[in-house]
């Protein structure tokens, strides 16, 4: 009666189990180790574990045998078995060792999980947690994953408004891949940074001769998006004469490039994005009224990551695993106090801020956990502070005896270890040290410091 | 014929991918004409199939063995006859005999596994016997 229900117990165990006696035989054999081998329960009950497990370490480093030579268990060894099929499956598996009513070691009892399920799990996981490379899970994200799809079915014109860092850019990306125009190109352009001439240039092109240097044809960044998507980006930005000219780009889908006569149509979709309030732009006679609502036909408002800090987490191993994969790093994370500094902080650059702060950290983390000492100076919590909590009549360089003496004791005293987290030679900081007259710090000081 | 069959304990290894000695038996019509023994090293499934191209092998015997391993093996005119268990030289002798099908030389659970024909290589007289077919392998 207890044999059936321990057996009962075992097969719900979603976790392949076996064990075996001291010859090597099988003398259990749980239902999921069944689904994972592929191999029958019966079929195994009495054969040698090897040739039904047919696991990676079995002829070279047996688990079984380590844990009973040893008496000690393993866990999460990773390793791959052979299926009957012949398949590869990776599997973690821990033993521990089978006793008897005396104590006496019996055998052995191996369990063992399927590592692509856990990996599959993780996946779905990570597909639900983001869309088109856009990371989140708050409800604002979540309104913007579902909006985005219905977007791309339209041809209209979409307007992104948010500030900076929060991924304009890639919100329009991701209206482009999931749009009819996906095979063309998605290009984008910053309006604000280039001046009225060179905007007009890069927009619409160019003939030969438009110009003394234009020695042939140029085709402008709309020739590019033909049939694709073009992202004016900063659309705020831009004069009333290259306004005048967009808005006849996106009333009549036409438009001249340098030096030519001839209007050229374009199929392109176009979105628009900006961090300035354009309504209130309207409202002061900066931007067109005409062109506003040309480009206003649907709005989406991207929120600030002050707006959504449940993400900041998400985010954070996000940014962590980019960066390992980018720099063949393992970071394994953020300590608990890295994270809390992060989920207070207001990040008025946003996501990129998030993101800088992260990269920053790589550079001086070496690996293992992210500390706070390894985060940029604004956001390590009990340090010289932001800006924003530094005295007003702060002078250089007393900001900078600041700065020196707060790296110095984060490193508990190392002036070499300081030096670099400053950024500056060994050397240069021996002798600001000198100059300023810093006292070593008390190494009592920085225990517990982040 | 040479016939190959990765070894551990006297047994065949349970898995061929990661087996670290291969025994590799020349027959002759009647009888075995020589043997050696070599180390494999831990080798990805395309560089130890080459290996075992590369030692003019007809048929190998083994265990467990994955199917990237097993293709590779078989494109390069290998036969492959997996999902064996058991001494080693009962498993030659029962090969030789054509009994290496019989269910004590049979892993568990691999009753089923696809057999498949192997193009035949030039010259070493490689054929694809059907395993489930007794008889004396030809030399």
């Amino acid at each position: 009666m207890r044999e059936a229900v321990f057996g009962q117990l075992l097969d719900s165990v979603p976790d392949g189990v076996f064990a075996v006696d001291l010859q090597w035989r099988i003398t259990s054999f749980n239902r999921a180790a069944e689904l994972i081998t592929g191999v029958r329960r019966e079929d195994a009950m009495g054969r040698r574990c090897c040739d039904v497990f047919r696991a990676s370490i079995c002829e070279s480093a047996c688990a079984l045998k380590h844990t009973l030579a040893t008496h000690q268990p393993l866990l999460n060894k990773v390793v791959y078995i052979v299926s009957a099929k012949g398949e590869r499956i990776p599997i973690s598996i821990s033993t521990a060792m089978l006793k008897d009513g005396r104590g006496r070691i019996i055998g052995g009892v191996e369990s063992f999980r399927d590592l692509r399920v856990v990996a599959e799990l993780g996946r779905r996981a990570r597909e639900q947690d983001s869309f088109s490379n856009i990371i989140g899970r708050s409800a604002p994200m979540r309104e913007l994953f579902d909006l985005v799809p219905v977007l791309a079915a339209s041809d209209s014109t979409v307007l992104i408004q948010g500030a900076s860092g929060t991924g304009k850019e890639l919100v329009a990306r991701a209206i482009h891949e999931h749009s009819r125009r996906r095979p063309k190109r998605f290009v984008a352009i910053n309006c604000g940074a280039l001046p009225d001439a060179l905007l007009e240039s890069e927009l619409f092109g160019y003939r030969a001769g438009a110009f003394t240097d234009a020695k042939r044809d140029k085709p402008g960044r709309f020739a590019l998006a033909e049939g694709g998507t073009i992202l004016l980006d900063e659309i705020g930005d831009i004069s009333a004469a290259m306004q005048a000219r967009l808005l006849r780009v996106l009333q009549e889908r036409v438009y001249e490039p340098l030096g030519s006569v001839e209007p050229v149509r374009a199929d392109v979709r176009v979105i628009a994005a900006t961090a300035k309030d354009l309504r209130a732009l309207v409202r002061d006679g900066q931007f067109r009224e005409d062109l506003f609502y040309r480009i206003h036909v649907v709005r989406l408002e991207l929120p600030a990551l002050r707006e959504r800090r449940e993400d900041i987490p998400l985010l954070v191993d996000h940014f962590i695993a980019r960066f390992n994969r980018l720099q063949a790093r393992d970071i394994a994370g953020v300590s608990e106090d890295v994270l809390a500094r992060l989920m207070e902080h207001d990040f008025p650059g946003n996501v990129r801020e998030l993101e800088n702060a992260i990269e920053h950290a790589f550079v001086l983390c070496r690996g293992g956990l992210i500390e706070g000492g390894h985060l940029p100076p604004h956001l390590r919590s009990g340090g010289v502070g932001g800006a924003m909590r530094l005295p007003r009549d702060l002078t250089l360089g007393a900001m900078e005896k600041l700065l020196i003496r707060d790296a110095l004791q984060r490193h508990g005293g190392n002036r070499a270890a300081a030096a670099r987290a400053l950024g500056i030679n060994a050397s240069t900081l021996f002798r600001k040290i000198r100059a300023l007259k810093i006292q070593k710090p008390d190494k009592a000081k920085t225990v517990g410091r982040g | 014929m040479t016939v190959a069959m990765p070894i551990w304990q006297e047994r065949i290894s349970p898995v061929f991918d990661t087996a670290s000695r291969l025994l590799v038996v020349r027959h002759g019509r009647a009888r075995e004409q020589d043997r050696r023994e070599l180390a494999l090293g831990a080798l990805e499934p395309e560089a130890l199939a080459r290996s075992v191209v590369d030692l003019g092998v007809d048929v190998l015997l083994c265990g467990g063995i994955s199917e990237p391993l097993r293709r590779a093996l078989e494109r390069g005119g290998v036969r492959v006859e997996g999902d064996l268990c058991g001494p080693a030289e009962a498993l030659l002798r029962a090969f030789r005999a054509g009994r290496w099908r019989h269910p004590e030389f049979q892993m568990p659970g691999c009753r089923g596994r696809k057999e498949r024909r192997v193009s035949r290589r030039p010259g070493t007289g490689a054929r694809a016997a059907s395993p489930h077919r007794p008889g004396r392998v030809p030399s």
